[in-house]
């Protein structure tokens, strides 16, 4: 009984395992998270490769997830409305980091891979992202993640043309830095 | 354009414990989901309650047909009946009480709801009766002894009014007319 429920939550969207934690059931929050947590960490990490950082924003990320849901509507998706809480809370972290005058060093933090050859090219990547402009390096890693670009035009809050040109921009810049590597 | 090398470092499991540990804490209670551990405990209550009533007898079916209650009263007047002895009539009444509810009950026609009232209340005449029934013979011989001690004690009338009132209260004693009697004829069984 209890593995087919879990079958059962496994097979469920979403927006139906939020709904569900909506109802008490912890254990579709549980799933949920498992499901998102590391695509979200990654997504913070490559936008600011502080892992302390990222941390406390994934923290705030999905506290404000939790805080929000008694009054969730599933009127969008699901992921969408969790990278749209997590932009913002990246958002107003730039914006604390600016006003204490706080610079990102150009050399992020590494993450242990297998293969140093592809730990030396993430490094190169991640340091060319952060040249970029911030919105749009949100749009090239948001599209990193999956979303189309009308998903990243509403977590970020803007049109569909303003991020097909801060993706296109951002290419071209990797493309000048990164030159045939990527 | 491919996908470019990024790295993608994993949540770590101290967050992970933190953030469910939260959502666990937070979860809304205006709906239960998660089932309390009292309603196991209720459930097991429950099935033995159920198994303790299938095992138990049964009560008799307030509306089972006549003919078998009369058949259990019988025995009821039958036990009550015989060998009556007290110092009173209740034995004797109890005994009556029972016949008239057999008789009740065989009338054609009785409302169930009047058998079942005649029924207890043979039923209430058969426990008097167990209370009231007669004592055994040994319980006689000692009352008799009793009387032949306040006889040659010399209180001659006392013990003549003992024994009246016990040949009264005994009918299926079958004693002797006189008390004299009576004790030369337990003399001579004992």
């Amino acid at each position: 009984m209890g593995i087919s429920l879990a079958l059962f939550n496994r097979l469920k969207s979403d927006e139906s395992l939020m709904l569900a934690y909506q109802d008490g059931d912890t254990d579709a929050f549980e799933l949920l998270y498992r499901r998102h947590k590391d695509g979200l960490f990654a997504f913070l990490f490559r936008s600011y490769p502080r892992i302390a950082v990222v941390e406390e924003l994934a923290q705030d990320t999905w506290v404000a997830v939790i805080n929000a849901v008694e009054r969730y509507t599933p009127d969008a998706r699901f992921r969408t409305w969790l990278y749209q809480i997590a932009h913002n809370r990246l958002v107003d972290h730039w914006r604390r980091a600016d006003n204490q005058h706080t610079e990102l060093t150009s050399a992020p933090e590494p993450v242990a891979t297998d293969n140093s050859e592809i730990e030396d090219l993430q490094r190169a990547v991640v340091a060319a992202l952060a040249q970029l402009p911030r919105e749009q390096k949100d749009a090239l890693l948001l599209h990193e993640q999956g979303f189309t670009l009308a998903d990243i035009a509403q977590i970020t809050d803007t049109g569909v043309e303003t991020v097909k040109s801060r993706m296109r921009y951002a290419r071209n810049h990797l493309r000048e830095k990164l030159g045939d590597e990527i | 354009m491919k996908k470019l090398p990024l790295p993608s470092p994993r949540s770590p499991a101290q967050l992970d414990e933190e953030i469910l540990a939260y959502a666990k804490q937070r979860a809304p209670s205006g709906k239960h989901y998660s089932r309390p551990a009292w309603i196991g405990g209720l459930a097991a209550v429950s099935v033995v309650t159920v198994a303790v009533l299938l095992v138990l007898p049964q009560q008799p079916d307030p509306v089972s047909p006549a003919m078998d209650l009369d058949v259990q009263l019988e025995s009821t007047a039958e036990r009550v009946v015989p060998e009556q002895f007290s110092s009173g009539n209740s034995a004797t009444e109890s005994a009556r009480i029972g016949a008239t509810a057999t008789k009740l009950l065989r009338k054609e026609g009785s409302p169930m709801a009047a058998r079942a009232g005649v029924a207890a209340m043979a039923d209430e005449a058969a426990s008097s009766a167990e209370v009231l029934a007669p004592p055994p013979q040994d319980l006689l011989q000692e009352r008799l002894r009793e009387l032949a001690t306040l006889l040659e004690s010399g209180d001659t009338k006392e013990a003549e009014a003992g024994y009246e009132a016990l040949k009264n209260n005994c009918d299926s004693c079958k004693l002797p007319a006189t008390l004299q009697e009576a004790i030369e004829s337990f003399m001579v069984d004992n």
